[in-house]
């Protein structure tokens, strides 16, 4: 039976449905302030919230709130990256290496890096440095083991097929081990990256360091909630942005992986 | 006998001596998958090599490749001794999906090895080596978009274009069916007399190994030996249906299978080269 | 026999020894150290297992772990739990999607002042935070790990179960999917770490995580890393809780397809 949702094409259909889902949403929230499940004196409504995101974006507040924290999550990934990926792929590669670090690991990674806000503080000041530190120790286990992982997942007949061509070990390195190692390397940058914005707000909120989570702070301790939920409603749409960003990302760079194990089958 | 009037043979290009090798697992546990081998090889030969599975075919192919060292013996190329995978050898795997790149395109697998070249003669060559396989227009696909007999092809093209002396091909149509099969076996006899090409291939068909070898070895089980040689006189070109009916290839067959499946309880190596004459008898 | 019995021991010490030169820089360190800000390991151990050994353990250490606990296990039975529906049910997709994304991308600690200004620090709201931190990566690999089912699987059961939903999704689907469930688990488990040290810090006036802050802000630099190493500890018991039960389950799993394959 046809029905008025299949006959819609189906792009426009699902952002159609997109769009009803995040109303819901919306009506959702209306409903818990309406029947007071959500005190309608400090959660202001949808209206408020929207006039409070302009009027922060207009007086620049938000703007730079937002520009710190990208910044400080670029940056932090960006060391983490440099030094999680590259000790990755040598513990990967070395079994030597593995062994000599794997406790140090094992004890380092379960630390959560904003329980190091007070040592960051110490070290680097309340400026953006002190996110740039903690993001990066927090995201830096992810990446290594993601590239430990992927180079120690490397098919040893791709190894064979390229010794076959009678290629050097840095050749294999280059031409076969880091490309099979690639989506590894995505996914752990996908996961690093949610993880980094985590650790960013948080650090933001403890310390008072420039950011979305201290324009927080600081809004609501002036009694401004429309404020702090315009926060809220941008920290999300942000994390969609580098959501979105990073999916597509995955699926590019390692779409032929998933796409050769779906054929293997 | 006649033996006077075989002309010299061609010089030998290709030679295992006493082969060995046992397989050490984790706990100290062995595995003796290669027994005694020995056998040569002349260039410009195809030689087949029979066995049963598990028998310590793929190690062998490894041990001649120079992929993997051996416990016993060695391996000469050249005259020389073998020690990595040495110029000149084009290499086919028994798990060819898995043996291709993922992430390189038809093209970019078959220009694998030409790295040293500059562009435009990989290109040609890559183009072909897809030609000879008989696969043109597939280039820019991913090798995981083909299906197997397609990528079997790939991963042949890839080891030819290097322009190898040696072509090494394990099991190579072991996963492709039937009629891909036979076309794939026809291509491989063709290329190898077209480009003179010195070819071992493996298998566990003694149809396969007869219709396509000069010589065929048969491999004993685990830990193998060679338990006998045969000398293959069928003309060339071959063909699906008149070799395949010539009563010498039924004798040939006869024989090699009798050798597998009633294998002489003797353990100490033995190679029995039957002459064409008796065979003929 | 003896050469190999030297090798595994040196190969095992060979991590460890690489700790203690860690351990050992840090006290060289420290004792160079002319500013004060950085103390010696054997002083912030010392403080450490003083901290140990008062009350704080029962006051403010143990109390911590708890809710850790706790919340991560509510947070990753409920994700597991809505997971499956969204998984299972594809027609819900298009509909949840969006809203999930957006809810999901959140960070959870920027919740955290609404939280302490609505319910006030307490104990109830600390858990919740953490549960919401755990929840998000378990609902999303829960959802993503049952998706990707290999469909042969669900056919095959379809031929040889009652052919039920339930017993399809009991008996093929979460096992299929267990792997990526545990992914998303200790993802979690991390993520509850975070957020029990950040519902410490904001906004509370006891605790270890106030404490810590509190150190920090009279620069007692040897309380302060003392602090830090006791909240490292707490991760570490934790992560090594989450290992073992994984173990146990994944041996309990093996088992299980052992006997039925
Ligand atoms: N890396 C290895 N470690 C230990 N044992 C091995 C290893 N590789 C192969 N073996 C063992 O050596 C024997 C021969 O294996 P091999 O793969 O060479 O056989 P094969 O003749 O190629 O078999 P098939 O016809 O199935 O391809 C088998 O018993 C196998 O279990
Ligand atoms: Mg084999």
């Amino acid at each position: 039976m046809p029905s008025l949702l299949t006959d819609i094409p189906r792009p426009v259909r699902r952002t159609l449905q997109a769009c009803a889902g995040l109303a819901t949403l919306v009506l959702l929230f209306e409903g818990m302030r309406a029947v007071g499940l959500l005190p309608t004196t400090s959660v202001p409504s949808t209206g408020e919230i929207l006039g409070a995101l302009r009027t922060s974006v207009v007086d620049g507040d938000m703007v730079s709130a937002i520009g710190y924290t990208v910044l400080a999550w670029l940056l932090g990934l960006l060391v983490a990256t440099a030094i999680g990926i590259p000790s990755g792929i040598a513990v990967g590669l070395s079994r030597w290496a593995d062994r000599a670090t794997r406790s140090a690991v094992e004890i380092l990674r379960p630390v959560p890096a904003v329980a190091l806000v007070p040592v960051a503080i110490v070290l680097f000041g309340i400026e953006v440095p002190m996110q740039v530190f903690l993001i990066a120790i927090a995201c830096v286990w992810p990446l290594l083991l993601g590239a430990r992982g992927g180079v120690r997942a490397v098919d040893p007949l791709q190894v064979d097929t390229a010794r076959s061509f009678g290629l050097g070990q840095l050749a294999i390195i280059r031409r076969v081990v880091l490309p099979a190692t690639v989506p590894a390397m995505v996914t752990a940058l996908r996961l690093s990256a949610s993880l980094g914005v985590v650790v960013a707000v948080g650090a933001q909120l403890i310390s008072g360091s420039p950011g979305l989570g201290s324009l927080l702070v600081s809004s609501q301790n002036a009694g401004k909630n429309d404020v702090v939920w315009a926060c809220l409603l941008v920290t999300g749409a942000l994390g969609v942005v580098i959501n979105l960003l990073l999916a597509s990302a995955e699926r590019g760079i390692a779409g032929w992986q998933a796409l050769s194990t779906e054929g293997r089958r | 006998m006649t033996i006077s009037t075989t002309t010299s043979p061609a010089p030998v290009l290709l030679s295992a001596d006493g082969i060995g090798k046992t397989y050490v697992g984790e706990k100290g546990a062995q595995v003796e998958a290669i027994g005694d081998v020995s056998f040569t090889v002349a260039e410009g030969e195809f030689v087949a090599i029979v066995g049963p599975s598990g028998c310590g075919k793929t190690t062998l192919l490894r041990t001649i490749a120079g992929l993997l060292k051996p416990s016993r013996g060695e391996i000469r190329f050249d005259d020389k001794a073998v020690r990595r995978v040495p110029d000149g050898f084009g290499i086919v795997f028994q798990e060819y999906n898995r043996s291709l790149f993922p992430w390189l395109t038809v093209r970019k697998n078959v220009e694998f090895g030409l790295k040293d070249l500059p562009r435009q003669l990989r290109t040609e060559r890559a183009a072909e080596a897809l030609a000879r396989v008989h696969l043109a227009g597939v280039e820019d696909q991913y090798p995981w978009q083909l299906s197997g007999g397609m990528q079997q092809r790939v991963a042949i093209a890839r080891a030819l274009a290097t322009h190898p002396r040696v072509l090494l091909m394990d099991e190579p149509f072991a996963s492709v069916d039937a009629q891909t099969r036979i076309n794939l076996e026809l291509m491989t006899a063709e290329i190898s007399a077209e480009l003179g090409l010195t070819t071992l291939l493996i298998t566990h068909d003694i149809d396969e190994a007869i219709f396509l070898a000069d010589r065929v070895f048969v491999l004993s089980a685990r830990p193998s030996h060679v338990l006998m040689e045969v000398a293959v006189d069928l003309p060339r070109p071959r063909d699906e249906l008149a070799t395949k009916a010539d009563p010498r290839f039924l004798d040939y067959r006869r024989t090699v299978y009798d050798a597998i499946v009633h294998p002489t309880t003797d353990t100490t190596p033995i190679a029995t080269t039957i002459p064409r004459a008796e065979v003929l008898t | 026999m003896k050469a190999p019995t030297f090798r595994s021991v040196t190969h095992r010490s060979v991590g460890w020894i690489f700790v203690l030169v860690l351990m050992g820089l840090w006290e060289i360190a420290g004792r160079r150290d002319a500013s004060g800000l950085f103390p010696p390991l054997s002083e912030v151990l010392t403080e450490t297992l003083e901290v140990l050994r008062s009350d704080a353990l029962t006051n403010d250490i143990l109390p911590s772990v708890a809710r850790a606990l706790a919340g991560f296990v509510l947070g990753s039975a409920a994700g597991i739990a809505l997971g499956v529906v969204l998984g299972w049910w594809r027609a819900l997709e298009p509909w949840t999607t969006a809203p999930l994304e957006f809810l999901r991308a959140v960070p959870v600690p920027a919740l955290v002042p609404l939280a302490v200004a609505l319910y006030g620090s307490t104990d109830p709201m600390k858990v919740g935070i953490i549960a919401l931190g755990a929840f998000w990566p378990v609902l999303l690999n829960t959802v993503d790990g049952i998706r990707r089912v290999d469909p042969g699987y669900i056919e095959s059961a379809r031929v040889y179960t009652s052919g039920s939903s339930f017993s399809i999704l009991r008996r093929v689907v979460l096992p299929a999917a267990t792997p990526q469930i545990t992914t998303g688990l200790r993802i979690g488990l991390a993520i509850s770490l975070i957020l029990m040290v950040v519902s410490e810090m904001f906004g509370a006036s006891s605790g270890l995580g106030y404490l810590v802050l509190q150190s920090q802000r009279l620069y007692a630099m040897t309380s302060m890393y003392a602090g830090v190493v006791i909240l490292a500890l707490v991760g570490l018991l934790l992560t090594a809780l989450f290992s073992a039960v994984e173990k146990r389950a994944m041996s309990w799993f093996d088992g299980m397809k052992g006997r039925t394959s």
